[in-house]
Protein backbone atom coordinates (compact mmCIF):
# COMPACT_ATOMS: atom_id res chain seq x y z
CA UNK A 1 0.00 0.00 0.00
CA UNK A 2 2.83 2.34 0.76
CA UNK A 3 4.68 4.50 -2.12
CA UNK A 4 8.08 4.48 -2.70
CA UNK A 5 8.78 7.62 -0.83
CA UNK A 6 7.24 6.83 2.41
CA UNK A 7 9.28 4.16 4.19
CA UNK A 8 7.21 4.46 7.79
CA UNK A 9 4.50 3.20 8.60
CA UNK A 10 3.28 6.22 10.09
CA UNK A 11 3.25 7.61 6.77
CA UNK A 12 0.07 6.62 5.60
CA UNK A 13 -1.71 8.65 8.31
CA UNK A 14 -0.12 11.50 8.26
CA UNK A 15 -0.33 11.41 4.41
CA UNK A 16 -4.75 11.90 4.94
CA UNK A 17 -3.85 13.82 7.96
CA UNK A 18 -2.07 16.68 5.16
CA UNK A 19 -5.23 16.09 3.14
CA UNK A 20 -7.89 16.05 6.04
CA UNK A 21 -6.56 19.15 8.47
CA UNK A 22 -5.93 21.79 7.45
CA UNK A 23 -3.15 22.40 10.34
CA UNK A 24 -1.68 18.87 9.42
CA UNK A 25 -0.83 18.47 12.98
CA UNK A 26 0.56 14.81 11.87
CA UNK A 27 2.37 15.92 8.93
CA UNK A 28 5.21 17.14 10.97
CA UNK A 29 7.20 13.30 9.27
CA UNK A 30 9.19 13.09 6.46
CA UNK A 31 6.44 11.40 4.63
CA UNK A 32 4.52 15.02 4.80
CA UNK A 33 6.33 17.05 3.20
CA UNK A 34 7.67 13.92 0.70
CA UNK A 35 3.60 13.50 -0.20
CA UNK A 36 3.07 17.49 -0.59
CA UNK A 37 6.35 17.37 -3.30
CA UNK A 38 5.25 14.71 -5.15
CA UNK A 39 1.47 15.80 -5.40
CA UNK A 40 3.06 18.59 -7.53
CA UNK A 41 6.06 16.62 -9.19
CA UNK A 42 4.50 14.85 -11.85
CA UNK A 43 7.58 12.33 -11.65
CA UNK A 44 6.25 11.47 -8.09
CA UNK A 45 2.61 10.29 -9.19
CA UNK A 46 2.07 6.66 -8.62
CA UNK A 47 2.19 4.22 -11.55
CA UNK A 48 -1.53 3.38 -13.40
CA UNK A 49 -1.55 -0.26 -12.17
CA UNK A 50 -0.50 1.33 -8.69
CA UNK A 51 -3.19 3.34 -8.70
CA UNK A 52 -5.52 0.85 -10.29
CA UNK A 53 -4.58 -1.47 -7.21
CA UNK A 54 -5.37 0.97 -5.01
CA UNK A 55 -8.77 1.68 -6.30
CA UNK A 56 -9.65 -2.48 -6.29
CA UNK A 57 -8.29 -2.45 -3.14
CA UNK A 58 -10.69 0.48 -1.28
CA UNK A 59 -13.95 -0.96 -3.42
CA UNK A 60 -13.44 -4.34 -2.50
CA UNK A 61 -15.73 -4.20 1.24
CA UNK A 62 -14.16 -5.31 4.18
CA UNK A 63 -16.80 -5.02 7.30
CA UNK A 64 -13.94 -3.72 9.49
CA UNK A 65 -15.38 -1.44 12.08
CA UNK A 66 -13.75 1.50 10.57
CA UNK A 67 -15.07 1.20 7.11
CA UNK A 68 -18.38 1.06 8.45
CA UNK A 69 -18.11 3.96 10.19
CA UNK A 70 -16.79 5.87 7.50
CA UNK A 71 -19.76 4.60 5.29
CA UNK A 72 -22.13 5.77 8.27
CA UNK A 73 -21.02 9.28 7.97
CA UNK A 74 -20.74 9.31 4.09
CA UNK A 75 -24.35 8.46 4.81
CA UNK A 76 -24.88 11.26 7.17
CA UNK A 77 -23.02 13.36 4.37
CA UNK A 78 -25.41 12.38 1.36
CA UNK A 79 -28.29 12.73 3.97
CA UNK A 80 -27.68 16.14 4.98
CA UNK A 81 -26.70 17.40 1.96
CA UNK A 82 -29.65 16.51 0.25
CA UNK A 83 -31.45 17.85 3.06
CA UNK A 84 -29.49 21.29 2.81
CA UNK A 85 -30.25 21.41 -1.13
CA UNK A 86 -34.22 20.96 -0.62
CA UNK A 87 -33.95 23.52 2.18
CA UNK A 88 -32.33 26.04 -0.12
CA UNK A 89 -34.86 25.21 -2.81
CA UNK A 90 -37.94 25.57 -1.19
CA UNK A 91 -37.21 28.52 1.16
CA UNK A 92 -35.17 31.79 0.24
CA UNK A 93 -35.92 33.65 3.40
CA UNK A 94 -35.45 31.33 5.67
CA UNK A 95 -32.01 30.47 5.11
CA UNK A 96 -30.75 34.19 5.28
CA UNK A 97 -28.83 35.70 8.07
CA UNK A 98 -30.04 38.33 10.12
CA UNK A 99 -27.99 40.66 8.99
CA UNK A 100 -29.26 39.61 5.49
CA UNK A 101 -32.73 39.83 6.65
CA UNK A 102 -32.69 43.63 8.17
CA UNK A 103 -31.26 44.86 4.35
CA UNK A 104 -33.89 42.92 2.58
CA UNK A 105 -36.55 44.24 5.52
CA UNK A 106 -35.23 47.78 4.94
CA UNK A 107 -35.51 47.37 1.10
CA UNK A 108 -38.73 46.59 1.22
CA UNK A 109 -39.31 49.39 3.85
CA UNK A 110 -37.74 51.67 0.84
CA UNK A 111 -39.33 49.99 -2.06
CA UNK A 112 -43.04 50.33 -0.11
CA UNK A 113 -42.16 54.04 0.61
CA UNK A 114 -41.50 54.64 -3.24
CA UNK A 115 -44.31 52.49 -4.48
CA UNK A 116 -46.74 54.67 -1.97
CA UNK A 117 -45.30 57.96 -2.91
CA UNK A 118 -45.94 56.72 -6.74
CA UNK A 119 -49.07 56.03 -5.74
CA UNK A 120 -50.19 59.03 -4.62
CA UNK A 121 -48.99 60.63 -7.62
CA UNK A 122 -51.07 58.38 -9.47
CA UNK A 123 -53.71 58.83 -7.90
CA UNK A 124 -53.30 62.77 -8.30
CA UNK A 125 -52.94 62.16 -12.28
CA UNK A 126 -56.34 60.48 -11.88
CA UNK A 127 -57.94 63.19 -9.87
CA UNK A 128 -56.73 65.76 -12.46
CA UNK A 129 -57.76 63.28 -15.54
CA UNK A 130 -61.42 62.98 -14.11
CA UNK A 131 -61.75 66.64 -13.38
CA UNK A 132 -60.93 67.62 -16.52
CA UNK A 133 -62.94 64.83 -17.96
CA UNK A 134 -65.72 66.54 -15.95
CA UNK A 135 -65.12 69.68 -17.41
CA UNK A 136 -65.41 68.45 -21.01
CA UNK A 137 -68.16 66.87 -20.45
CA UNK A 138 -69.88 70.41 -18.65
CA UNK A 139 -68.67 72.19 -22.05
CA UNK A 140 -70.48 69.59 -24.51
CA UNK A 141 -73.41 69.86 -22.39
CA UNK A 142 -73.75 73.11 -22.48
CA UNK A 143 -72.61 73.25 -26.22
CA UNK A 144 -75.29 70.82 -26.94
CA UNK A 145 -77.91 72.84 -25.04
CA UNK A 146 -76.43 76.20 -26.85
CA UNK A 147 -76.85 73.80 -30.21
CA UNK A 148 -80.19 73.08 -29.59
CA UNK A 149 -81.23 76.59 -28.87
CA UNK A 150 -79.86 77.82 -32.08
CA UNK A 151 -82.00 75.00 -33.85
CA UNK A 152 -85.15 75.97 -32.53
CA UNK A 153 -84.70 79.51 -33.40
CA UNK A 154 -83.21 78.89 -36.95
CA UNK A 155 -86.21 76.25 -37.15
CA UNK A 156 -84.06 73.81 -39.22
CA UNK A 157 -85.33 71.14 -37.22
CA UNK A 158 -89.21 69.62 -36.05
CA UNK A 159 -89.78 70.44 -32.69
CA UNK A 160 -92.56 69.79 -30.17
CA UNK A 161 -93.89 70.72 -27.16
CA UNK A 162 -97.16 71.80 -24.99
CA UNK A 163 -98.53 74.78 -26.91
CA UNK A 164 -101.99 76.29 -28.69
CA UNK A 165 -103.28 75.68 -32.51
CA UNK A 166 -104.86 77.92 -34.23
CA UNK A 167 -107.39 76.69 -36.61
CA UNK A 168 -108.08 78.96 -39.43
CA UNK A 169 -111.10 78.83 -41.64
CA UNK A 170 -111.21 81.74 -44.55
CA UNK A 171 -112.81 80.42 -47.52
CA UNK A 172 -113.18 83.58 -49.39
CA UNK A 173 -109.36 84.42 -48.50
CA UNK A 174 -110.06 87.57 -46.79
CA UNK A 175 -107.26 87.27 -44.48
CA UNK A 176 -104.44 89.85 -44.98
CA UNK A 177 -100.76 89.00 -44.18
CA UNK A 178 -100.37 92.04 -41.81
CA UNK A 179 -103.27 90.13 -39.78
CA UNK A 180 -101.46 87.28 -39.96
CA UNK A 181 -98.46 88.69 -39.31
CA UNK A 182 -100.15 90.09 -36.19
CA UNK A 183 -101.34 87.17 -35.08
CA UNK A 184 -97.94 85.59 -34.81
CA UNK A 185 -96.38 88.61 -33.37
CA UNK A 186 -98.89 88.23 -30.42
CA UNK A 187 -98.18 84.62 -30.29
CA UNK A 188 -94.27 85.38 -29.87
CA UNK A 189 -95.09 88.47 -27.02
CA UNK A 190 -97.01 85.70 -25.32
CA UNK A 191 -94.18 83.56 -25.09
CA UNK A 192 -94.46 81.05 -28.58
CA UNK A 193 -90.89 79.11 -28.52
CA UNK A 194 -91.33 77.61 -32.27
CA UNK A 195 -94.13 79.00 -34.35
CA UNK A 196 -95.53 77.41 -37.70
CA UNK A 197 -97.99 78.97 -40.32
CA UNK A 198 -99.58 76.58 -42.35
CA UNK A 199 -96.55 74.21 -43.91
CA UNK A 200 -94.25 77.11 -43.22
CA UNK A 201 -92.41 77.59 -39.96
CA UNK A 202 -91.97 80.73 -38.83
CA UNK A 203 -88.26 81.99 -38.14
CA UNK A 204 -87.04 85.68 -37.95
CA UNK A 205 -86.73 86.16 -41.64
CA UNK A 206 -90.03 84.59 -42.49
CA UNK A 207 -91.82 86.96 -44.78
CA UNK A 208 -95.57 87.34 -44.73
CA UNK A 209 -97.23 89.00 -48.00
CA UNK A 210 -100.27 89.47 -50.20
CA UNK A 211 -100.49 87.58 -53.29
CA UNK A 212 -102.83 87.44 -55.67
CA UNK A 213 -103.98 84.02 -54.84
CA UNK A 214 -103.98 85.05 -51.04
CA UNK A 215 -101.58 84.87 -48.01
CA UNK A 216 -97.56 83.92 -48.66
CA UNK A 217 -95.79 82.53 -46.30
CA UNK A 218 -91.77 83.02 -47.81
CA UNK A 219 -93.41 82.63 -50.60
CA UNK A 220 -95.40 79.29 -50.28
CA UNK A 221 -99.65 80.13 -50.86
CA UNK A 222 -101.01 79.28 -47.43
CA UNK A 223 -104.98 78.73 -48.64
CA UNK A 224 -107.65 78.36 -46.40
CA UNK A 225 -108.24 76.28 -43.85
CA UNK A 226 -105.01 76.65 -42.34
CA UNK A 227 -103.40 76.16 -38.94
CA UNK A 228 -101.03 78.45 -36.90
CA UNK A 229 -99.12 76.39 -34.28
CA UNK A 230 -97.64 77.52 -31.21
CA UNK A 231 -95.30 75.73 -29.21
CA UNK A 232 -95.30 77.77 -25.17
CA UNK A 233 -97.32 78.44 -22.30
CA UNK A 234 -100.43 76.76 -23.56
CA UNK A 235 -102.58 78.90 -20.96
CA UNK A 236 -100.47 82.56 -21.80
CA UNK A 237 -100.81 81.71 -25.33
CA UNK A 238 -104.78 81.32 -25.44
CA UNK A 239 -105.08 83.99 -22.90
CA UNK A 240 -103.26 86.07 -24.95
CA UNK A 241 -104.74 85.75 -28.55
CA UNK A 242 -108.34 85.59 -26.74
CA UNK A 243 -108.06 89.10 -25.29
CA UNK A 244 -111.39 90.77 -26.31
CA UNK A 245 -110.47 93.22 -29.40
CA UNK A 246 -107.24 91.01 -29.71
CA UNK A 247 -105.78 89.16 -32.51
CA UNK A 248 -108.61 86.69 -32.24
CA UNK A 249 -111.68 89.64 -33.01
CA UNK A 250 -109.15 91.22 -35.39
CA UNK A 251 -109.19 87.88 -37.60
CA UNK A 252 -113.28 87.29 -36.77
CA UNK A 253 -113.46 90.72 -38.14
CA UNK A 254 -111.85 90.17 -41.63
CA UNK A 255 -114.57 87.47 -41.86
CA UNK A 256 -112.56 84.24 -40.59
CA UNK A 257 -113.71 81.45 -38.79
CA UNK A 258 -110.66 80.88 -35.83
CA UNK A 259 -110.76 77.71 -33.06
CA UNK A 260 -108.12 77.77 -30.76
CA UNK A 261 -107.03 74.87 -28.92
CA UNK A 262 -104.96 73.90 -25.72
CA UNK A 263 -102.35 70.95 -26.75
CA UNK A 264 -100.43 69.16 -24.24
CA UNK A 265 -98.15 68.29 -27.17
CA UNK A 266 -97.96 70.40 -30.55
CA UNK A 267 -96.03 68.66 -33.11
CA UNK A 268 -94.30 71.35 -35.26
CA UNK A 269 -92.95 68.93 -38.25
CA UNK A 270 -92.46 72.40 -40.88
CA UNK A 271 -88.96 73.26 -40.72
CA UNK A 272 -87.02 76.35 -42.44
CA UNK A 273 -83.96 76.23 -44.34
CA UNK A 274 -80.48 77.43 -42.63
CA UNK A 275 -79.93 80.86 -43.49
CA UNK A 276 -76.54 81.05 -45.64
CA UNK A 277 -74.75 84.27 -44.86
CA UNK A 278 -72.95 85.07 -47.83
CA UNK A 279 -71.08 88.71 -46.72
CA UNK A 280 -71.25 88.56 -42.59
CA UNK A 281 -68.63 86.39 -40.81
CA UNK A 282 -68.58 86.14 -36.90
CA UNK A 283 -66.03 89.02 -35.56
CA UNK A 284 -63.00 86.47 -34.42
CA UNK A 285 -62.04 89.34 -31.65
CA UNK A 286 -65.23 90.72 -30.55
CA UNK A 287 -63.49 92.93 -27.56
CA UNK A 288 -61.63 95.12 -30.22
CA UNK A 289 -64.79 95.80 -32.65
CA UNK A 290 -65.08 99.67 -32.33
CA UNK A 291 -68.01 101.43 -34.18
CA UNK A 292 -66.35 101.00 -36.91
CA UNK A 293 -66.32 104.87 -37.60
CA UNK B 1 -17.37 0.05 -1.31
CA UNK B 2 -19.31 1.01 2.14
CA UNK B 3 -18.78 4.46 1.76
CA UNK B 4 -20.00 4.66 -1.62
CA UNK B 5 -22.81 2.53 -0.55
CA UNK B 6 -23.52 4.71 2.60
CA UNK B 7 -23.24 7.95 0.51
CA UNK B 8 -26.31 6.15 -1.79
CA UNK B 9 -28.06 5.52 0.82
CA UNK B 10 -27.99 8.62 2.55
CA UNK B 11 -29.31 10.42 -0.59
CA UNK B 12 -31.95 8.21 -0.63
CA UNK B 13 -32.98 8.68 2.82
CA UNK B 14 -32.99 12.42 2.38
CA UNK B 15 -35.14 12.36 -0.42
CA UNK B 16 -37.52 9.41 0.42
CA UNK B 17 -37.65 10.90 4.07
CA UNK B 18 -37.61 15.03 3.23
CA UNK B 19 -37.39 16.43 6.69
CA UNK B 20 -36.87 19.91 7.31
CA UNK B 21 -34.14 21.80 8.75
CA UNK B 22 -34.50 22.37 12.66
CA UNK B 23 -33.91 25.42 13.07
CA UNK B 24 -31.12 25.16 15.52
CA UNK B 25 -28.34 24.15 13.31
CA UNK B 26 -30.01 25.78 10.24
CA UNK B 27 -27.11 27.81 9.96
CA UNK B 28 -24.49 25.07 10.43
CA UNK B 29 -25.71 22.39 8.02
CA UNK B 30 -24.17 24.45 5.03
CA UNK B 31 -20.88 24.81 6.22
CA UNK B 32 -20.39 21.24 7.88
CA UNK B 33 -22.10 19.83 4.73
CA UNK B 34 -19.31 21.95 2.71
CA UNK B 35 -16.31 20.69 5.67
CA UNK B 36 -17.68 17.26 4.91
CA UNK B 37 -17.16 17.14 1.60
CA UNK B 38 -13.75 18.36 2.20
CA UNK B 39 -13.28 15.16 4.00
CA UNK B 40 -14.49 12.99 1.82
CA UNK B 41 -12.06 14.44 -1.09
CA UNK B 42 -9.11 14.46 1.15
CA UNK B 43 -10.18 10.52 2.00
CA UNK B 44 -10.36 9.65 -1.97
CA UNK B 45 -7.05 11.52 -2.37
CA UNK B 46 -5.55 9.63 0.74
CA UNK B 47 -6.93 6.44 -1.36
CA UNK B 48 -5.14 7.19 -4.56
CA UNK B 49 -2.13 8.29 -2.38
CA UNK B 50 -2.17 5.08 -1.31
CA UNK B 51 -2.27 5.76 2.27
CA UNK B 52 -5.80 5.71 3.05
CA UNK B 53 -6.76 5.35 6.94
CA UNK B 54 -9.93 4.68 8.58
CA UNK B 55 -9.65 5.79 11.87
CA UNK B 56 -7.88 9.13 10.31
CA UNK B 57 -10.48 9.33 7.76
CA UNK B 58 -13.33 9.16 10.56
CA UNK B 59 -11.51 11.86 12.52
CA UNK B 60 -10.99 14.25 10.18
CA UNK B 61 -14.35 13.95 9.20
CA UNK B 62 -15.75 14.40 12.35
CA UNK B 63 -13.38 17.46 13.46
CA UNK B 64 -13.62 19.01 10.17
CA UNK B 65 -17.60 19.01 10.37
CA UNK B 66 -16.83 20.22 14.21
CA UNK B 67 -14.92 22.49 13.58
CA UNK B 68 -16.55 24.55 11.05
CA UNK B 69 -19.85 24.49 12.87
CA UNK B 70 -17.93 25.60 15.79
CA UNK B 71 -16.06 28.57 13.90
CA UNK B 72 -19.02 29.48 12.37
CA UNK B 73 -21.06 29.55 15.92
CA UNK B 74 -18.22 31.58 17.18
CA UNK B 75 -18.81 33.99 14.60
CA UNK B 76 -22.52 34.63 14.98
CA UNK B 77 -21.78 35.26 18.67
CA UNK B 78 -19.38 37.44 17.89
CA UNK B 79 -21.14 39.51 15.31
CA UNK B 80 -18.80 38.35 12.13
CA UNK B 81 -21.08 35.25 11.13
CA UNK B 82 -21.27 36.19 7.61
CA UNK B 83 -17.91 37.06 7.19
CA UNK B 84 -17.06 34.40 9.16
CA UNK B 85 -18.87 31.50 7.31
CA UNK B 86 -17.14 33.21 3.84
CA UNK B 87 -14.02 32.61 4.85
CA UNK B 88 -14.45 29.22 6.22
CA UNK B 89 -15.86 28.05 2.90
CA UNK B 90 -13.45 29.91 1.01
CA UNK B 91 -10.61 27.94 3.02
CA UNK B 92 -12.65 24.36 2.38
CA UNK B 93 -13.23 25.52 -0.84
CA UNK B 94 -9.57 26.20 -1.87
CA UNK B 95 -8.58 22.52 0.00
CA UNK B 96 -11.16 20.77 -2.16
CA UNK B 97 -9.71 22.02 -5.36
CA UNK B 98 -6.43 21.04 -4.45
CA UNK B 99 -7.69 17.40 -3.58
CA UNK B 100 -9.57 17.47 -6.60
CA UNK B 101 -6.56 18.21 -8.71
CA UNK B 102 -4.57 15.80 -6.69
CA UNK B 103 -6.82 13.03 -7.71
CA UNK B 104 -6.84 14.45 -11.18
CA UNK B 105 -3.58 13.90 -11.41
CA UNK B 106 -3.97 10.38 -10.66
CA UNK B 107 -6.83 9.35 -12.45
CA UNK B 108 -5.58 10.92 -15.63
CA UNK B 109 -2.10 11.75 -15.19
CA UNK B 110 -2.46 15.23 -16.06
Amino acid sequence: MSSPEEPGRDAPAAETSRADEPDGARADGPGGRGAEDRAWAPAGVASAQDVRRRLAAALRPRATRGQLLAGALCAALGFALVVQLQATQESGLTQLREPDLVRAVDDLGDQRQRLTTEYGELLATQQALEAEGDQRQEALRSAEQARDAQVLLAGTAPAVGPGVTVSVLDPDARLTAIRVLGTVQELRDAGAEVLSVGDARVVASTAFTDAAGGLEVDGTPVTSPFTIRAIGDPARLEATIGIPGGVLDLLENQGATVLVQRQDEVRITAVAEAPQARVAELDPDPEAAGDGG
Amino acid sequence: MIAVLGLVVGVVLGLVLQPTVPAVVQPYLPIAVVAALDAVFGGLRAVLDGVFDDRVFVVSFLSNVVVAALVVYLGDQLGVGAQLSTGVVVVLGIRIFSNAAAIRRHLFRA
